[in-house]
Formats: C-alpha cells, sequence, structure tokens
C-alpha cells in the first residue's frame, strides 16, 4: 500500500525553531546562531562582546558542544544568564536543533534579556541546515583557514546573514590572499556582510559591535511600528 | 554527520502519518526528493537508516532518493540555468546574484508498507 507524505524531513525542526522565535519575538530578543569550524575563535568573540556591551545591554548565551561546559563557564564569569547544551545526552549531534534550543529555554531565565547568542558546534556542514529561531545567522572564519572555505562549505555561507573574518593580526604571518577569500565569499553569496577582525588584539572589533547595535535597535524599531 | 539527523526525523515524519491515517505494517519503501544543494550523501543516508531501522517496523525498507540538480534564475539578466558545481555564477552573464529555483529539497513523497 503507497502512502503520500509530501512532507520536507526537517517539517518537526522548522515548526519548532518558528514557536521558538515567537518567544523570542514576544520578549523583543535579537537572537543569533553562531556558526563556525571548531577553534575559529567564536567563543572569545562573545567574551568580548558581552564585556564591551553589557553596560548597555542585557546579555544571555547558549552554548552548544558535543562535550563539556568550559565555554559555558568562560561566558558565565560576566554574570549573564549562560545555559550549556551538551549534545552527548542527545545522541552526540554535531549541530544544535530547534528542540534543543526549546530544551535550553526552560532553563533560562529570559526576563529582561535583549540580546541571545546562540553558540553552535564548531562545524560547517550541519548547522547549517538546522533553523533555531534565530534572527541572524553569523559565520565565524579564522583568517588561518585559507581562502577556500567559502567554496568548500556553500550551504552554510549561503544560509548567513554575516560573516566575522577573525584573528585578522596573523595576517602579517600568513600565505593568505584575503582578497581571494573575500572573492570566494562573494561567488558564494553576494549579499553576506564581512566584518574583518580580531578578538585578541580588537583590531576592527568596534564595526562587529556597531553591527551588533544596530540590528538590535532595527528589531526594536520593527517592534515598535507593528505594533503602531 | 546530519544523515543520521535526517534519518531519524525520516522515521518520525512517516510514523506520525501511519498514526494520523491510523494504519500499522512494516515500512519497505520509501521515496524521497533530495536536492544537491542540501550536501546531504544518498550513500552516508542509507548508512544512517540502516543503522537506526535495526528491529523496528522500518527495518526492511529501502530508500529511492530522486537526487535534485540545482537550477537558478539570474537576477540580473532573468535567464535560467543548471548548476553543476557549487559555484554560483550566471553561466550567460556571470553573475553572482541569482534565485535558487531547485536543489534545496529534503522532500518525503511517498512510502509503502505491507
Amino acid at each position: 500500500m503507497k502512502i503520500q507524505v509530501l512532507t520536507d524531513i526537517l517539517k518537526a525542526n522548522q515548526t519548532i525553531a518558528l514557536e521558538n522565535k515567537k518567544i523570542f519575538d514576544k520578549n523583543q530578543i535579537l537572537v543569533l546562531n553562531f556558526m563556525s569550524s571548531p577553534g575559529s575563535g567564536k567563543t572569545l568573540i562573545l567574551e568580548k562582546t558581552v564585556e564591551k556591551l553589557k553596560k548597555d545591554f542585557n546579555f544571555a548565551v547558549i552554548e552548544g558542544d558535543v562535550a563539556t561546559s568550559k565555554d559555558a563557564e568562560r561566558l558565565a564569569k560576566y554574570d549573564i544568564p549562560v545555559v550549556q547544551i551538551t549534545t552527548e545526552s542527545f545522541g552526540g549531534d554535531c549541530h544544535l536543533d530547534a528542540n534543543m534550543v526549546k530544551k535550553a529555554m526552560e532553563t533560562l531565565d529570559l526576563s529582561g534579556v535583549q540580546i541571545l547568542f546562540i553558540e553552535n558546534i564548531g562545524n560547517l556542514i550541519c548547522p547549517a541546515g538546522f533553523d533555531l529561531g534565530e534572527d541572524k545567522k553569523v559565520i565565524v572564519l579564522s583568517l588561518t583557514e585559507g581562502e577556500d572555505k567559502p567554496s568548500k562549505y556553500p550551504v552554510a555561507f549561503r544560509n548567513s546573514d554575516l560573516l566575522l573574518i577573525n584573528k585578522i593580526d596573523l595576517l602579517p604571518h600568513l600565505d593568505i590572499d584575503l582578497d581571494l577569500l573575500m572573492e570566494n565569499s562573494k561567488k558564494v553569496n553576494p549579499e553576506l556582510f564581512s566584518i574583518k577582525l580580531s578578538a585578541k588584539t580588537e583590531q576592527g572589533f568596534e564595526n562587529w559591535l556597531d553591527w551588533l547595535v544596530k540590528e538590535y535597535r532595527s528589531k526594536a524599531q520593527k517592534k515598535c511600528t507593528s505594533e503602531g | 554527520m546530519h544523515e543520521m539527523a535526517v534519518a531519524e526525523n525520516i522515521i518520525k515524519v512517516i510514523e506520525e502519518k501511519l498514526a494520523e491515517q491510523n494504519q500499522k505494517g512494516k515500512v519497505t519503501k520509501i521515496n524521497l526528493k533530495i536536492g544537491k544543494l542540501t550536501c546531504v550523501e544518498p550513500e552516508a543516508l542509507r548508512l544512517s537508516f540502516e543503522v537506526i531501522s535495526k528491529e523496528t517496523p522500518f527495518q526492511k525498507a529501502s530508500l529511492y532518493i530522486d537526487s535534485v540538480p540545482i537550477t537558478g534564475k539570474c537576477k540580473d539578466c532573468q535567464k535560467s540555468f543548471s548548476l553543476n558545481d557549487l559555484e554560483f555564477a550566471c553561466p550567460f552573464c556571470s553573475s553572482f546574484r541569482m534565485e535558487i529555483k531547485t536543489g534545496k529539497e529534503l522532500f518525503i513523497e511517498s512510502f509503502e508498507i505491507e
């Protein structure tokens, strides 16, 4: 007996992602999903961002790793709500999905939170296919990864809204063609906005902070406009 | 690898459909449409499915995968085309601005039970 289905395989994830987004929007929280290879410097970027902006904004973080809570411990030092998801308990998944974020939200105090960072598992393939309920996807690339990453991981680059090119302080020590990296990125996603920075030396960091503040204000403005 | 998550979701969707239609039985065939842009590897998906379906009503199910090519329409010259590799340039005017028409599918079309 044949049964028609005609359904998206990841329908369940999409449904939960939309539910998550409704909650975030109702609470006027800007949510960013950070994706990258392992070792790109995502966590240091988040640490420095919270350190510099916590006097102006209330942050919260959902950390995703296969194992350990080391990254969550680093962010918790800034006295902000942090929840660690370790996917070991979900079977060792290499990406976060909307249901994991939904479970994390049950233990996270979102009252008063204005900006939520979701630091995804270090992986440039799988996270790109799973919406979590975020407003924007941010991809972090370390300069040490070379020029051809965008061509090798087109889905992640096409699905992202912002590219942070980190460790720019290492440029004098690397054989990397930065113009070629930018060209490869544009070929895969012409609309991907990029910012070059160093989380360590803070070179270019203010451009990322400006982008973040602008995104927060833009979301808040849209909310005000829609409420008339 | 995300093929495991995809395999798990295939089973979930079919189980829901069976419950919705009040049907039971062993699943023998599953027809899927998978776009090349999803980067889901058919063989990896079959292997993942084989692993997680052991000792379930899905364990004898064969996956029939219709691999959907990537096609797009250029936002500048408005021409439609296929993309054979993952370089997103219009073959007519070399623009990188395009709307992807097919290639993103991750779809269960139908399945069969006995």
